[in-house]
């Protein structure tokens, strides 16, 4: 089972959220701001992170930078979910290095498909390092997936 | 006759040379002899005067004078310039006057008196006289101040009147002064630089501002027009100087009101600026805000979907409830949006009823518990049910739920807020105490502006506006809000209602 890590400090959005991916067969851990969810990150390594941008203590843009400096944890695919729905927010968010932006509200299936597309492209990077390890070329099939995500 | 005739050669000679005028009369007044130049003036031929009168050189006016005064010179028997203290003229044949200057010689020849009278055409002198005395009026009289000094000791030679009035200096002060005396402002060497060029004829003229010191000590300000002229063949310099107060004082005015005005339209830019960008932000945080709120209801309803099984009960009031209280506060915003333009626009509408405090302390109490952190707890008193008052029960509902939702915003888990009641002096005091993160000292005085959110709560949500509306309804109604706060150790929020509202 793959575990996400959820950084939100809205409580019901943060239970809501966590209740919606436990639904879709995800391990969930939750954090109300951005300093316990660096701890949470670095302690258990989740699969994936889901992170607001405004909270206190630490906001979503420190969480990240935070999470990309860390050996342990700079891998770990990071989407930003946000309501700072203007363009150079998003901007913003994508050039510090997150792998995607969903902007609030936010309907379950472009969450859940934004998950699972950042979980894929995980298991093919893994895939490809496997087998150029092994010597073999990528295919033009794997390619064209990997351009896609 | 004969006499002059018979030493003709002799007088011709001596009197031919000349180019004054000769008449010689005799004590009749009849003209004996005369010379060229003579006729010339007057404007006969050779010895057509001879044996004529010499009324016939005077203009009429002057006959009778002339002849007492002639009588009278003769009888003094002296030499002596004619028409001393007033003006002599001759006539022409053709009848025009003009002025001369006559010198009388009496001379006894052969025993008889004969008056020799020299004869000067002074015309152009007077015209010149005419000439200078009208510029030396102009000089004296102009209401410029005129000066007149050497190019090389730079002394005065004159100043007209003006100047004199001005200073204060009289013309026997001035001509052992030179210009650096009246111009506090100007050191020798500085004034012998400014006038190099117009010297060395590099400039024709020269035209500065400067100061002039008074006798008296005072100074006013001038603007000088200095030229360079000659007087004979001295060198002088002429200053045309205006006394420029007034225009001075009219430019300073003028330059005050410009400054004052460039002054105003700026800070009402700045302010329109500031506006600007608060606006700004504030549409980005009520973005910011409606859209949280927005995704819990939007995934409850989806979580609500998901719960179809008669088991699920429980999960379904759940989600209710987020969805209630999360709509509950949306509309809080929108009623502090509202709040606010009604306060703008002057559209409220109070409504003073007596009511139980307890009733909106619960209420307000009662609704912010949803919103509590983990182990947050709000302490309030048990017993002032007795507490009755007279107010508006929607101002006093928004500035408690306010004060409340901040205090659980700003604090952390595990901590009280406590809401305290107190009575004094027809007053009656609610105060809001937390343990949150306080409000720096520095921004205190800007925490009830509009739109105003304190630096370490910017990554809180919030508008800015709740303290700002509570603030002025309270006030509206004669109540207030005060505040004490310390950073990193919390604010005490003290709302005030009169308890004797009048009507």
């Amino acid at each position: 089972m793959k575990t996400i890590l959820l950084i939100e400090d809205d409580r019901a959005l943060r239970e809501n959220t966590e209740e919606l991916l436990e639904l879709s067969g995800y391990s969930v851990m939750t954090a109300p701001n951005g300093k316990l969810g660096i701890e949470l990150a670095n302690e258990k390594i989740p699969d994936i992170i889901i992170c607001d941008i405004m909270m206190p203590v630490i906001d979503g843009f420190g969480v990240l930078e935070k999470i990309s400096n860390n050996e342990k944890t700079k891998q770990i695919p990071f989407i930003f979910l946000s309501a700072k729905t203007e363009h150079k927010e998003i901007r913003k968010g994508l050039d510090l290095g997150a792998d995607d932006y969903l902007t609030k509200p936010f309907e379950e299936e472009e969450l859940i498909s934004a998950i699972e597309s950042q979980l894929a492209k995980v298991e093919l990077m893994n895939g490809m390092h496997n087998k150029t390890s092994n010597g073999h070329d990528i295919s033009k099939d794997e390619l064209q997936t990997l351009n896609e995500l | 006759m004969h006499i002059f005739q018979k030493n003709s050669n002799i007088f011709n000679l001596l009197s031919e040379g000349i180019s004054e005028g000769i008449i010689v009369v005799n004590t009749e007044q009849v003209i004996v002899a005369t010379n060229s130049s003579a006729m010339e003036m007057f404007g006969y031929e050779k010895d057509e005067l001879i044996g004529k009168p010499l009324d016939i050189l005077i203009p009429k006016r002057y006959h009778h004078n002339h002849d007492t005064h002639v009588e009278h010179f003769i009888a003094k028997s002296g030499k002596r310039q004619m028409g001393q203290g007033r003006d002599l003229f001759g006539i022409c044949k053709d009848g025009n006057e003009f002025p001369v200057e006559a010198g009388l010689n009496p001379f006894e020849l052969d025993g008889v008196t004969y008056v020799m009278a020299l004869i000067i055409d002074i015309t152009e002198r007077k015209q010149k006289e005419i000439e200078l005395s009208h510029w030396a009026r102009i000089f004296n009289e102009s209401l410029s101040e005129i000066y007149v000094f050497d190019a090389i000791t730079f002394k005065f030679i004159n100043v007209n009147k003006e100047a004199q009035r001005n200073l204060g200096y009289t013309i026997e002060e001035l001509v052992k002064m030179t210009p650096v005396n009246i111009k506090p402002e100007l050191s020798q060497p500085k004034f012998r630089e400014l006038i190099q060029p117009l010297l060395k004829g590099k400039m024709e003229k020269l035209k500065f501002e400067t100061v002039h010191g008074r006798k008296n000590g005072s100074s006013y300000p001038v603007e000088v027009h200095l030229q360079l002229s000659a007087i004979g063949d001295n060198k002088v310099f002429v200053a045309m100087i205006l006394d420029i107060t007034e225009r001075k004082n009219y430019t300073e005015k003028l330059e005050k009101t410009v400054d004052e005005r460039t002054k105003q339209l700026t800070e009402a830019l700045a302010v329109e600026k500031e506006l600007n960008e608060l606006k700004t932000r504030f549409l980005s945080l009520v973005s910011h805000e409606f859209k949280t709120p927005l995704s819990s209801i939007l995934t409850s309803i989806t979580l609500l979907g998901k719960y179809t099984q008669t088991e699920q009960q429980e999960k379904r009031d759940k989600h209710v409830n987020t969805i209630k209280k999360k709509v509950k506060y949306l509309d809080t915003i929108l009623n502090d949006f509202l709040s606010v333009e009604r306060l703008d626009s002057g559209k409220v509408n109070y409504k003073i009823e007596t009511f139980a405090l307890s009733k909106i302390v619960n209420e307000v109490i009662y609704d912010a518990n949803m919103l509590l952190k983990a182990g947050q707890k709000i302490q309030y008193p048990e017993n002032f049910d007795d507490i009755i008052i007279q107010f508006d029960e929607k101002t006093l509902e928004l500035a408690l739920s306010n004060l409340v939702h901040n205090a659980i915003k700003y604090s952390p888990e595990d901590s009280v807020i406590d809401v305290q009641v107190a009575i004094e002096e027809n007053k009656l005091f609610l105060k809001i105490i937390d343990k949150g993160i306080g409000i720096p000292e520095e921004e205190q005085k800007y925490i009830f502006n509009r739109y105003f959110r304190a630096e370490n709560a910017l990554l809180t949500q919030g508008t800015g506006i709740g303290l700002n509306i509570a603030k002025q309804h309270l006030e509206n109604l004669g109540g207030g809000l005060e505040f004490s706060s310390e950073l990193n150790k919390g604010s005490i929020f003290t709302v005030s209602i009169p308890l004797e509202h009048k009507n």
